[in-house]
């Protein structure tokens, strides 16, 4: 079996787009691991979701975090709020990594075609390398709107 | 008071067909400090010919150059989602975009990385590479694989395969016939006595300064040869340092062990070992010819030392474990065996 090559991450990736994550969470391309306990079940159909196809789930909030106090400050991270819908909230925190995630694909992208010259090997990169993850290890509570917890 | 669940960044999920697959490779320490380093570095995921032989892994591996890593998948069953910030949300306004997240793949599985124990390729080699005899004979080899192409299908580094393939003197041979051969223990010990009298007949001091392959190469008269020059120099490489430097340990360990490779894997008299040990060897070598110069995993000693037996072969103990392993019924014999041979071999 060909050895199938594994590249590592494009020394020049950038995100296009600003990221909503505190800084620490913030990697070159964007990408973050959000990790919840159980699932999230979606019983949306299709007109619900929204105009580029996705699926709106609610809001993701760090309600300690302030981009101005010292880095050294990191209470924050240890309350996260994804608020999933009207009516319930999902409690979590900021972890660090015990090993870092390679987040590793097919090169090519999805579309399956191999930049990789004539010979059409197989090949893999890693886009990113991630230090932190927000994990939600807690059951859903409920939140009225506009009614303070 | 605005009502909590506005606040914060929206969140939304790509449903499933849209979504791009991922997978996540935990980084052990000093993996991690070589992508981030050393980014040139090339690592491969390799894996083994599929094979129910003791001893190949048939699993995927990742390799660096010269380093082997075990993968092992762990499942979880929490929902773990790769995301990315988005600007499509589908309650903003359009002259207003609000940066959110997005999740653009679920993981329910990591991959996780383990050095391997004592890293080996000799078994692969010598389960995919058809051999050389010293009769000249070359055991047939359809599928012709070159070199790399047999590294490739090794699931160990570049440098640990080259490692083996150079202790194993293994050769490559451009045509007629065209291939990558093994040479049997007898090959090998017809072509190192042969090397070792054209070398001494042409003042080639071994127990002196540091002396290189090249220049023993050099020396060598290959007019009486009948095996490929190719083989020649793998012989003389197989006992040569990584400098290329002809190593006297090397040298002693692979001819004793060959010699026992061809009388002794039923059993030979030590004394007899040692008599052609030492006669196949330079006589500055000669004093280093000592049952203790063997791995100790590649013998074992019976009749209150006297008889010495190659490991893993024939009728050894280890052998004998090996078959009635695979014989139906006999589990329970053969961990008694097992346990037994445990005990006495030294």
């Amino acid at each position: 079996m060909p050895a199938i090559p594994l590249h590592p991450p494009a020394a020049s990736r950038t995100p296009s787009i600003p990221n909503p994550l505190p800084q620490l969470l913030q990697t070159p391309s964007g990408l973050a691991i959000v990790e919840i306990q159980g699932t999230l079940n979606s019983t949306l159909s299709a007109p619900q979701m929204g105009p580029h196809g996705s699926i709106p789930l609610g809001k993701l909030s760090f309600p300690l975090y302030d981009p101005l106090a010292a880095v050294q400050n990191t209470a924050w991270q240890k309350l996260v709020y994804l608020y999933v819908g009207r009516h319930q909230r999902l409690t979590g925190e900021v972890r660090k990594l015990g090993k870092p995630l390679a987040v590793v694909r097919k090169r090519g992208g999805n579309a399956g075609v191999s930049d990789d010259g004539g010979e059409g090997r197989e090949a893999m990169e890693i886009v990113e390398v991630v230090y932190y993850k927000v994990l939600f290890a807690h059951r859903p509570e409920p939140v009225g709107g506009g009614v303070e917890g | 008071m605005s009502a909590q669940a506005d606040e914060g960044s929206p969140f939304s999920l790509l449903p499933e067909e849209g979504r791009q697959h991922f997978r996540l490779l935990e980084l052990p320490p000093d993996l991690l400090e070589l992508i981030v380093s050393e980014p040139s570095t090339s690592l491969h995921f390799k894996s083994g010919p599929k094979s129910s032989k003791a001893g190949l892994n048939s699993d995927a591996v990742i390799c660096t150059p010269n380093k082997t890593y075990n993968i092992r998948q762990v499942n979880t069953s929490n929902s773990v989602y790769i995301c990315q910030p988005t600007s499509h949300n589908d309650d903003d306004d359009d002259e207003n975009p609000q940066p959110g997240l997005q999740a653009i793949a679920q993981s329910s599985w990591t991959l996780e990385l383990s050095s391997t124990a004592s890293p080996s390729a000799v078994p692969y080699l010598k389960a995919a590479l058809p051999t050389y005899s010293s009769t000249g004979t070359y055991q047939s080899n359809e599928l012709r694989a070159s070199k790399q192409q047999i590294f490739d299908d090794t699931p160990l580094s570049q440098a640990e395969c080259e490692a083996a393939w150079k202790d194993l003197a293994c050769f490559e041979v451009e045509s007629d016939p065209k291939g990558c051969f093994l040479p049997t223990a007898s090959a090998k010990v017809q072509v190192w006595r042969a090397i070792l009298e054209s070398a001494t007949a042409a003042g080639v001091d071994f127990g002196g300064n540091q002396l290189s392959l090249k220049q023993v190469e050099m020396v060598i008269d290959r007019s009486d040869e009948d095996w490929p020059d190719e083989l020649g120099r793998a012989m003389l490489a197989s006992v040569c340092d990584h400098e290329g430097m002809i190593d006297q340990g090397r040298g002693v360990r692979a001819v004793g062990l060959d010699l026992l490779a061809v009388e002794g894997t039923r059993g030979m008299h030590v004394s007899e070992l040692l008599k052609k040990w030492k006669d196949a060897l330079p006589e500055k070598w000669r004093a280093a010819a000592k049952v203790e110069a063997l791995p100790r995993s590649e013998y074992t000693l019976s009749d209150d030392r006297k008889t010495i037996t190659l490991a893993g072969v024939g009728s050894g103990v280890a052998a004998a474990a090996a078959e009635s392993k695979s014989t139906l019924g006999a589990k329970r014999k053969w961990h008694e065996r097992f346990r037994e041979s445990k005990k006495t071999a030294k």
